[in-house]
């Protein structure tokens, strides 16, 4: 049969290299599948030992910094002891983190679950780090704020100030409403104070614009003084703009703001750019534009923090404060350079600030290309022109705010947003703009709110220059009586030809800010500069040098004052969570070291305490001196005693705890003690007895003995014959020694061991030191080893006497 | 070198912030990017923030060190100086770690004898990308608004010349005409900034060999415009990786 072997060669031909194939596709990823088990397993073990050393490691590193922190506190090197302290506190962290990687870390990631804990350990501190401070200020002088009533805090931002939420009193918000700012409910107080770790440039740059922008209603109230510096505003509450666009976004999707929501943003940006351009009519310029600093709250979105607010006019140096991404690089540029505030348009870096946060609206993220970013997302052509003409170069952008704004608005407005062409724009057409003139724009009647919200109605026919309600800018609380065009400019007679030098007349003199009329004279200034009643830049220059230098002489005075002879306390601002953990740890070993000593002292005490050589044993216990029973203390008294006496000297914290001794040791504290049984016989060479005594010898009768004596006893005659008798022999064998004496002991225990009715003598005398009394307790000497039973009744016996008499119980 | 390069050395060596300021921009990014690959996950972006302006304070100390006749690349000038800052740190963090005690190396100026070859070709390509980038700046900044954003639509969006002309209200002709001008002043402005941040011959040849001739012709046109387009993304790719880097 041929064709079977030929079957067989074809059919081995086929299944051969399908076989093959088919273990190389079951068998690699087999490998692969092992291989990747083992590389998880090892990437465990190695994580884990690695970051169990890592742990050590910090622990040991830890430890030796401790003596570096208490030795550098002992000579008095605070800054060292604060350098130790952080590196413990950076050793904490560590140690912390590998914790939490050997325990969570580790063990799920090998359970393939790396996205429910990657990054937790980074998280988790940012968040705790960033999470607003006390609500409460401190009780120091910095921490009150007169006329308000703290109720919150806010996280800080960059600037180093603190912010707190605040409630006016009465009297402040009588005083906001006569400004003009009835509506005021909460404030955010944010101050700075050289205590709390401010300095000096910060507080001088935050203040230097504040007389401005109270006057715009920005600020509402702020102090300055040698301490600290505050400023008040009005409370926005809700949220940044940049969660805002996060949720926005979140709706619409990944392709780009949905029609609605893109008016919504263009609300916003409105919103903004109305209260940019209410700051460069009054003269100011924000220069911190971004979405962080604006609040949304409800449909309106409010420009907060006047940290860097500055005057157009100021005859300061550009600075390259600012945000990265939402400042100008032009303006680094400039400020790099050297050019003074004065010789720029501050607006125009206001504008692209505020070009670059409608970028972050539409894109959800930050403009990281400048103006050459570009927008990828869904969005009319027209706003994508809107915002490269904001952040364009800065001769070429926008000329103002309401530029801007006029060409938002033709877009928020329109019925179709995505079919307005740029070619369609008032800035394109080339009406609609109103050239600013930032000097002469009168602000607003206090009357007549300003603002608007992103839902509101439809555009007026200025609707950069037209006010509404909600508005994020209160007005200015007060106004110029201008003319019925709003705008008037004064009559100026030039008089001074070779420096262009003039005089307005006070007539039709114009008022910018509100401010009282200044009389003609001041407006004697050079004609380029003679819009408004301000200082020449120069004057103004050293005006504010001159402000800096004494605030500076200032601080080093006070720094100077606090400098004693002693140490200041300033050197306790070293201190931090390092150096405290470092001298906890020390108290701590210090207080085991201690009680582990006692703890090993203690069984040598009890053990003298049983009985002393031959037998014998006492106990001596010092009673406080008597004390004049007129403490008014209103425990109850224990009965029969002295109403308050056994009180007063259990009580009375400033009467030493009765101190007991066995065989010449002290002992505190004593061992709990059982009911009491058996007769005592009560001496005492106190006479009469003091209120300590008669307690004493109550709580020894309460605990269960029987008292014989002839001070405790009210029986018959025959009685106390006996009992005198009793006490004669005792005298008898104590003759003249005093208790304590080394021998009395012996023989005492001697005399009660043949004594069959009595079990122990318990003996009060005056004590020679302290004006106190003394107290000793004699047990009958007995043989440990020949009678333990016995031996331990009367050990019983004496440690219970022992706590009455001291009052344990 | 030329005198546009020798002149901006001149500037750093002056300390001029502007001049600075302007490298930092530049090529800032590339470094980002080149660190944050190097790093390999072992540093967040805050590092990487971090040692790129550390590596600008690097290239400010080494600055007077710098011997233009030993022929070594700009590119490779500022590579060295950057893989120095990220080893001196890599050096730090184990010796915080092990305690060992070591300090970090010292600069070694051994590459600036180095032949001009390449280190890396796509570190070599993000700074030449990074450089037209500075050229498209420049013209942005020179150029007036209206017709660079014609450029924009038209180049580096991608439009349609009657698109644009239908946005902006105006014809097709003058879409074209403003196109040519911007054009023209890029290719200028891109000689003089390849001039100003190459040492050697070789990379003042850059911009031919990668498809931007200098020298206008019509052919030449759509290739350099679409070499720019093609630049300006990947660019904006890098900075969009930048950017998702540093958010929290």
């Amino acid at each position: 049969m041929a064709p079977a072997p030929l079957l067989i060669v074809l059919l081995a031909l086929i299944v051969i290299p399908v076989g093959i194939v088919a273990v190389i596709y079951l068998i690699v990823p087999l490998f692969k599948g092992i291989s990747w088990l083992f590389r998880q397993i090892f990437r465990f073990i190695f994580g884990e030992l690695g970051d169990a050393l890592r742990l050590l490691g910090a622990l040991i590193t830890q430890l030796f910094f401790i003596p570096l922190v208490l030795g550098n506190i002992l000579i008095g090197r605070w800054s060292a002891a604060a350098h130790f302290g952080r590196a413990i506190g950076a050793e904490f962290r560590t140690a912390a983190a590998c914790l939490y990687r050997m325990a969570i870390g580790h063990p799920a990631r090998l359970l393939c679950l790396n996205s429910l804990v990657d990054g937790i350990e980074q998280r988790v501190p940012q968040a705790i780090a960033a999470a607003p401070g006390p609500d409460k200020p401190s009780k120091s002088r910095t921490g009150q704020f007169e006329g308000y009533q703290i109720v919150g805090s806010l996280p800080g931002g960059g600037s180093g100030g603190k912010l707190y939420i605040a409630q006016p009193d009465a009297i402040r918000l009588a005083g906001f409403a006569r400004a003009g700012q009835a509506d005021v409910r909460q404030v955010v107080i944010k101050t700075f104070s050289l205590k709390d770790g401010s300095s000096l440039p910060q507080i001088v740059r935050e203040s230097r614009a504040l007389e401005a922008a109270k006057r715009l209603g920005l600020v509402l109230d702020h102090d300055l003084n040698d301490e600290r510096f505050y400023y008040v505003m009005r409370y926005v509450p809700g949220e940044s703009l940049g969660l805002v666009t996060q949720r926005l976004h979140a709706f619409s999707g990944s392709e780009g703001l949905a029609p609605a929501h893109l008016r919504q943003a263009l609300g916003y940006s409105s919103d903004l750019l109305r209260t940019l351009d209410q700051y460069h009519r009054g003269g100011l310029w924000h220069k911190d534009v971004k979405p962080d600093n604006i609040i949304v709250d409800g449909s309106a979105a409010h420009l907060v923090d006047f940290g860097l607010v500055t005057p157009l006019r100021s005859g300061m140096t550009l600075t390259t404060h600012g945000t990265e991404y939402f400042r100008d690089p032009e303006m680094v540029r400039m400020a790099l350079k050297g050019v003074k505030v004065h010789q720029v348009d501050g607006a125009k870096f206001d504008v692209y600030a505020a070009g670059a946060v409608l970028f972050s609206m539409i894109e959800n993220s930050f403009p990281a290309h400048g103006g050459l970013s570009q927008i990828g997302k869904r969005c009319p052509e027209a706003v994508k022109w809107i915002v490269r003409r904001a952040m364009t170069e800065y001769d070429r952008r926008y000329t103002s705010a309401a530029a801007m704004l006029a060409d938002i608005e033709a877009v928020r407005n329109a019925a179709d947003p995505f079919a307005v062409r740029p070619a369609d724009l008032p800035s394109m057409r080339g009406a609609g703009i109103e050239t600013t003139d930032y000097e002469e724009a009168p602000i607003r009647p206090a009357a007549v709110p300003v603002g608007v919200g992103a839902g509101s109605d439809a555009p007026d026919e200025s609707p950069f220059v037209q006010a509404r309600a909600g508005s994020p800018v209160p007005p200015a609380p007060m106004t110029p009586s201008v003319g019925p065009s709003g705008r008037s400019r004064p009559k100026i007679k030039v008089n001074r030809w070779w420096t262009g030098g003039y005089q307005a007349e006070a007539a039709a003199m114009p008022v910018a800010f509100g401010a009282s009329p200044p009389t003609a004279g001041s407006f004697n200034r050079p004609l380029g500069g003679g819009r408004h009643p301000r200082a020449a830049a120069a004057d103004q220059l050293m005006s504010a040098q001159a402000r800096v230098a004494a605030a500076r002489e200032r601080a080093q005075s006070r720094m100077a004052s606090r400098r004693g002879p002693g140490r200041s306390g300033d050197e306790f601002k070293a201190i931090n969570a390092g150096v405290v953990a470092a001298v906890l740890v020390c108290l701590v070993a210090a207080a085991a070291l201690a009680s582990l000593l006692f703890v090993v002292r203690k069984p040598t005490v009890t053990q003298s305490q049983d009985f002393g050589p031959g037998g014998s044993a006492s106990v001596m216990i010092e009673l406080p001196a008597p004390v004049v029973a007129s403490a008014p203390t209103a425990v109850p008294p224990v009965p029969p005693a002295p109403p308050g006496a056994a009180e007063v000297v259990s009580k009375r914290t400033d009467i030493p705890a009765p101190r007991v001794v066995v065989n010449n040791a002290s002992i505190s504290g004593a061992a709990a003690v059982p009911h009491g049984e058996g007769r005592v016989l009560v001496m005492s060479d106190v006479k009469p007895l003091t209120p300590a005594i008669s307690a004493s010898i109550e709580r020894l009768r309460q605990t269960g003995f029987s008292l014989l004596g002839t001070t405790v006893t009210d029986g018959s005659e025959a009685d106390l014959e006996e009992l005198t008798t009793l006490e004669a022999e005792a005298r008898a064998v104590k003759g003249i020694r005093q208790l304590d004496a080394p021998d009395v002991s012996s023989q005492l225990s001697d005399w009660i061991r043949q004594r069959a009715n009595v079990d122990l003598v318990v003996w009060f005398a005056p004590s020679p030191e302290k004006n106190g009394v003394r107290c000793v307790a004699y047990a009958p000497s007995l043989d440990q080893a020949a009678n333990p039973a016995a031996a331990d009744k009367v050990r019983r016996d004496l440690l219970t006497a022992t706590s009455a008499l001291r009052g344990d119980r | 070198m030329n005198t546009l390069t020798t002149s901006f050395v001149a500037r750093l060596k002056r300390n001029d912030e502007a001049a600075w300021f302007e490298l930092w921009q530049t090529f800032g990014p590339v470094i980002r990017a080149q660190l944050m690959k190097w790093g390999k996950g072992r540093i967040g972006s805050q590092t990487v923030q971090d040692l790129s302006q550390e590596t600008m304070a690097a290239l400010s100390d080494s600055i007077d060190r710098y011997d233009p006749t030993r022929g070594a690349r700009f590119s490779t000038w500022l590579l060295a100086i950057a893989k120095h800052v990220l080893g001196d740190e890599m050096d730090r963090r184990n010796a915080q770690k092990r305690g060992s005690g070591r300090k970090g190396a010292d600069f070694d100026d051994a590459w600036m004898a180095s032949s001009g070859a390449s280190v890396d070709e796509n570190y070599e390509a993000a700074v030449f990308r990074a450089k037209v980038e500075a050229a498209i700046r420049l013209v942005e900044k020179e150029c007036e608004f209206m017709d660079f954003s014609i450029y924009r639509m038209r180049v580096l969006d991608g439009q349609p010349g009657k698109g644009v002309a239908a946005a902006l209200g105006i014809s097709e002709p003058t879409v074209s005409r403003r196109l040519a001008k911007v054009r023209d002043m890029l290719r200028m402005r891109l000689k003089e900034v390849i001039a100003t941040y190459s040492f050697t011959p070789e990379e003042e040849d850059e911009a031919e060999r990668n498809g931007l001739g200098l020298n206008p012709s019509k052919t030449d046109d759509v290739l350099f415009d679409e070499s720019i387009a093609e630049i300006y993304h990947r660019q904006t790719e890098l900075r969009r990786q930048e950017q998702a880097n540093l958010r929290p």
